[in-house]
């Protein structure tokens, strides 16, 4: 649990000390871009983890979900900004996000059974929970472009029945 | 003779009566449409009776289901595609997506 919101807590930093370094300055619409489908990519690199770790056959369906959902959001995406001839603009943000998920990862790696199950799906509850922040109070309001804030808004909804998903899942693995 | 032609004419009258009216009692059954879009399901059409089909159409890039809370159905819904649901049994009947549980909707089945 104190991990679980370590990662919240560093991913929170990640996103607040992005916009503290350029306090004038909202991401713009190829950061933001950059912002949500780096997130897509860690929690699809997550659920393959877990596909590879877990032999739970809720915690596996959950991962599959997880895997089909942010690859749809994510090839609609990369289908947007082509069309708007817009290129991504990695940022440190995105780069704070890889960097967590790839410590998470590291991490979770040592774990396995019941202890690895556990761990992936809190962190999923977390993970989602602050992306969903994110995209709520920055990410959204801030994008310019009307397609890319309504594939954001999608996302939003999307993400957030992940989230219910995911503290359901979490209630299970502990009953 | 003539009296057993008109006996024979009189029963297939009235089997082709009898077919007319199993015709009626079984009548093609009522197809009615659920849309899911935008991870959310359409309103559940009114009226809805035992042996009615439920077309469930999925909008969304998103693969979904038709669950029912009570075990009574649980169709897949693939992205861009369709599922079927033969109704059985009258009442409230609860569903929700497995994969989406914010998403759920109640079916009204009379008898």
């Amino acid at each position: 649990m104190t991990k679980t919101f370590a990662l919240g807590a560093a991913l929170a930093l990640a996103l607040s000390a992005a916009g503290q370094a350029q306090p004038a300055a909202a991401p713009t619409d190829p950061q933001i871009a950059h912002i949500a489908y780096t997130a897509g990519q860690i929690d699809i690199a997550a659920a393959r983890q877990a596909l590879q770790k877990s032999q739970n056959p809720q915690v596996r369906a959950f991962a599959e979900e997880m895997i089909r959902d942010h690859q749809a959001v994510n090839d609609q995406a990369l289908a947007l900004v082509k069309k708007l001839g817009v290129t991504p603009q990695d940022n440190p943000t995105s780069e704070s996000l890889e960097k967590g998920a790839e410590a998470k990862r590291a991490q979770y790696a040592g774990l396995t059974g019941p202890a690895f199950d556990r761990a992936y799906a809190e962190n999923e509850v977390a993970f989602h929970k602050t992306v969903n922040g994110a995209l709520q109070s920055t990410l959204i309001p801030d994008a310019k472009n009307g397609q890319l804030k309504s594939l954001l808004s999608t996302g939003l909804k999307l993400f957030r029945e992940h989230q219910q998903h995911a503290e359901h899942l979490v209630m299970q693995l502990k009953s | 003779m003539r009296a057993a032609g008109i006996v024979a004419a009189v029963v297939l009258l009235g089997i082709g009566l009898g077919a007319q009216a199993a015709a009626r009692k079984a009548p093609a059954p009522r197809v009615v449409t659920i849309v899911v879009d935008k991870l959310a399901f359409g309103p559940a059409p009114r009226g809805l009776k035992v042996g009615d089909v439920v077309e469930w159409v999925n909008r969304d890039i998103f693969e979904h289901s038709a669950t029912a809370r009570d075990g009574s159905f649980d169709v897949d819904l693939p992205a861009g595609g369709k599922g079927r649901t033969r109704l059985k049994r009258a009442g409230a009947i609860a569903y929700v997506c497995k994969y989406h549980p914010g998403m759920t909707g109640t079916l009204d089945v009379h008898p």
